[in-house]
Parts: C-alpha cells; sequence; structure tokens
C-alpha cells in the first residue's frame, strides 16, 4: 500500500507544479515508511524536502502555501504526532475558507500513518480519526487497501479543502485480520493489491460494499474490514461488511440501505469508544434505521485506556470479540 | 554533544581524558539500568504484565466507565 501511496503523490507531482510533499525524513531519507521514496531525486528539493521536527511548524507552513496557491501534501510521521499540529490544523486549516468568506482556501493533505497492530505502544498506535471528524471543515480519509489509497489519495490532492488521510500502517505491507500470531500475507496476493496505472480516482464520500450479506451490517473501515471479514468467516454470520473509506463526508446512504436491508448492525473500528467515530455512526443509524432494527446497534472498540504496549493483543478489537458481538446481537 | 566536548577542551574545563571517562560511566549506568529493568521480566521472555493492569493508572479513581469495560474484557 506505501508504494500505491508513493505512486499518487508521484503522479500528482508530474501532472501539477504546485503539489509540494514535506516532512519529517521525507525528503532525502524518503520517509520512515518510505512513501516518499525517491520523490526528491526525481523533483527537487524545492518540491520534496525535509522538515524540522516540528508538526506545527509542517502544518502551519503547508497552510499558508495552500493559501497562496500550492497543493501541499504533508506527512506527520505518525498520527501520534500530530498533537503539536492539531492547533494549526482545527484553527486554521479548517477554518481559513470559512473565516475569509471563500476568498482564502486551504486545499492541504495531511498524511498521517495511524492504528495499532505493529507493537509500537502508546506513541506509535494511535487512532485519532474523531478528533478530525468533529471538526468542521475538515475531510477524513481512512483507505484500507492499495487501489483505494491511491485513488483517495489523489482524490485528496486535488481537493479544494483540506483532507486529513490516515493511513493504517499495519496495512502497508499487507491486509491484517487481527490474528497477529499467523504469517503475514503481502498485498501482492491479495486482490485488492492490485493498483491501476496511472491517474484515476476514488471519489471522498463513497462508501463501498465489501462483502454483500443479509443477517447484519458491519459498518467498518482501515485495518478493521480485514478484522470483520475473518469474523465472518469464523463465525458464518452472513453479515453485509461496508467499507466506509471517507468518514467525512460519510456516505450515510449505503449504511442506510444496509441496516434497512439487515436490521442489524455492529460498528468496529480500533480507536477508544467514548466519544469515538462508532458512536456518531451509532446515532446516525439510530436516527435513520430506528425502525428496521432488530437488535441494539453494538460497537467493538479499543478499551478506553492508553495504546498498552505488552498487553496490546487484548485491547486491539480482534475477531474474537467482533465474533462475539456478531453472534450476541444475532441470538437476540 | 561532539560539539560541546570540543568547545568544553578549547575553553580548557574538559579533556579528552575525562571524555573517555565519563562515557564509560554513563555507559556502565544504562547497563546497569537496562539488566535491571530485564530481571523483571521482557516481552520476549514470556512475561507480561496482567490484562487487568492494562486499565489501571488511566485516573486515580477508575471510573464506571472503565470499570464495566474492565469487565467486559473479562478480568
Amino acid at each position: 500500500m506505501v508504494e500505491a501511496i508513493r505512486d499518487a503523490m508521484d503522479m500528482m507531482m508530474g501532472r501539477d507544479d504546485n503539489v509540494v510533499v514535506f516532512g519529517e525524513d521525507v525528503g532525502f531519507f524518503g520517509g520512515v515508511f518510505r512513501a516518499t521514496q525517491g520523490l526528491q531525486a526525481k523533483y527537487g528539493k524545492s518540491r520534496c524536502f525535509d522538515a524540522p521536527i516540528n508538526e506545527s511548524g509542517i502544518v502551519g507552513a503547508a497552510v499558508g502555501m495552500a493559501a497562496y496557491g500550492l497543493r501541499p501534501c504533508v506527512e506527520i510521521q505518525f498520527a501520534d504526532y500530530m498533537y503539536p499540529a492539531y492547533d494549526q490544523i482545527v484553527s486554521e486549516a479548517a477554518r481559513l475558507r470559512y473565516r475569509s468568506n471563500g476568498q482564502f482556501t486551504c486545499p492541504l493533505v495531511v498524511r498521517m500513518p495511524t492504528g495499532g497492530g505493529i507493537s509500537g505502544g502508546q506513541t506509535h498506535s494511535q487512532s485519532p480519526e474523531a478528533l478530525f471528524t468533529h471538526v468542521a471543515g475538515l475531510k477524513t480519509v481512512v483507505p484500507s487497501n492499495p487501489s483505494d489509497a491511491k485513488g483517495l489519495l489523489i482524490a485528496a490532492i486535488e481537493d479544494p479543502d483540506p483532507v486529513i488521510f490516515l493511513e493504517p500502517k499495519r496495512l502497508y505491507n499487507g491486509p491484517f485480520d487481527g490474528h497477529h500470531d499467523r504469517p503475514i500475507t503481502p498485498w501482492s496476493k491479495h486482490e485488492l493489491g492490485e493498483v491501476p496505472d496511472g491517474h484515476y480516482v476514488v471519489p471522498l464520500g463513497k462508501a463501498i460494499v465489501r462483502r454483500q450479506g443479509a443477517a447484519l451490517t458491519v459498518l467498518a473501515y482501515g485495518t478493521m474490514v480485514y478484522v470483520g471479514m475473518a469474523a465472518v468467516a469464523e463465525t458464518g454470520v452472513d453479515a453485509e461488511i461496508i467499507d466506509l473509506r471517507t468518514l467525512l463526508p460519510l456516505d450515510l446512504e449505503t449504511i442506510e440501505a444496509s441496516v434497512r436491508k439487515t436490521g442489524r448492525c455492529v460498528i468496529i473500528h480500533e480507536a477508544t469508544r467514548t466519544s469515538g467515530f462508532g458512536a456518531e455512526l451509532s446515532a446516525l443509524v439510530q436516527e435513520t434505521c430506528f425502525y428496521h432494527l432488530e437488535t441494539p446497534i453494538r460497537r467493538v472498540t479499543g478499551w478506553d485506556t492508553p495504546y498498552p504496549h505488552a498487553q496490546e493483543w487484548d485491547y486491539f478489537p480482534g475477531p474474537a470479540r467482533v465474533g462475539r458481538a456478531l453472534l450476541e446481537t444475532m441470538e437476540q | 554533544v561532539i560539539r560541546l566536548k570540543n568547545h568544553l577542551i578549547a575553553r580548557g574545563v574538559w579533556s579528552d581524558e575525562r571524555h573517555k571517562q565519563a562515557e564509560a560511566e554513563v555507559l556502565d549506568a544504562v547497563m546497569t539500568a537496562q539488566k535491571e529493568a530485564e530481571s523483571h521480566g521482557t516481552l520476549h521472555a514470556g512475561g507480561k504484565p496482567s490484562v487487568r493492569d492494562m486499565f489501571e493508572d488511566v485516573y486515580a479513581e477508575m471510573p464506571p466507565h472503565l470499570r464495566r469495560q474492565r469487565q467486559q474484557a473479562g478480568v
């Protein structure tokens, strides 16, 4: 998936001189996850460069560039390092259009590796998506596979507004279903690992049904799409699995159509539970599908603790926990 | 560190010998601390704190929602 993300930036830098890429170790080294490898050599130091270890400076400079007419696509090395930049993201990037009555805009992409499953402990494993979906003016994207990642990143760079692009880092090298003790499957052995050449767009705000099913609707994004798939395979529950792809704007139509059909809904995410994005999803499903619901909506999430190091696999909502929720929702 | 060392040596308040000695002392302190830490067990050795521990030290006093989650986790 990391190659697909690099391909998207490469493609956009080649098409549009205004696209600039920078961040910590992004230039010479090519990024700690190699997402920008070769871009500095190809496009030069004024288009792809290293920034100091200063996240507020990275996003702050990018906001200025975007207001000036460039299209910065910056990297925050881990979403966990985003907090110093949060003021720039919320107070500046998200509001520039509104504050200036449309006179200034902020077509900016902030890429961040997100989520756990890599023994990263509390400073390399967090899932802060709800901190962005709560902010008016931001769009939030979480791809789950290489093909989508490329098309969504191209759409994000072309978008006229600031987009937070959260890349589930456990998916960089292959799909991950939560079975951490099993061999890793590379993307080359997965159908969604096939990335089309050239320019294409996966539109922001469009979910996709990853698995058709009649019994229950699973709402997932990022790594949890594969955890949901594994839970379905292991429990035999005929669930429909929706990969949201974009959290905001949200494809409520796809969600509504599915829940109205199945009458049951389980929401899964890695992030902590309280005020997590699952709470918003649950409220929306309740508001739009109440008379079609056969059972209460269930959420399976990370616990409300900092992401633990030693107990990672007791924290991560893996296929066993998701599977239990599927069965409970069916038995009720 | 090298820059500071050179600066201090140039000012005559430090020397290569004292620097070597200081480096050895620091290395020894770090190794001792690491050995002590590892004597309590490492993840590679199989020792692992209990799952119950995961819910501790989030707050001084565990709020009800976290207590419920701990029960759900079965610990």
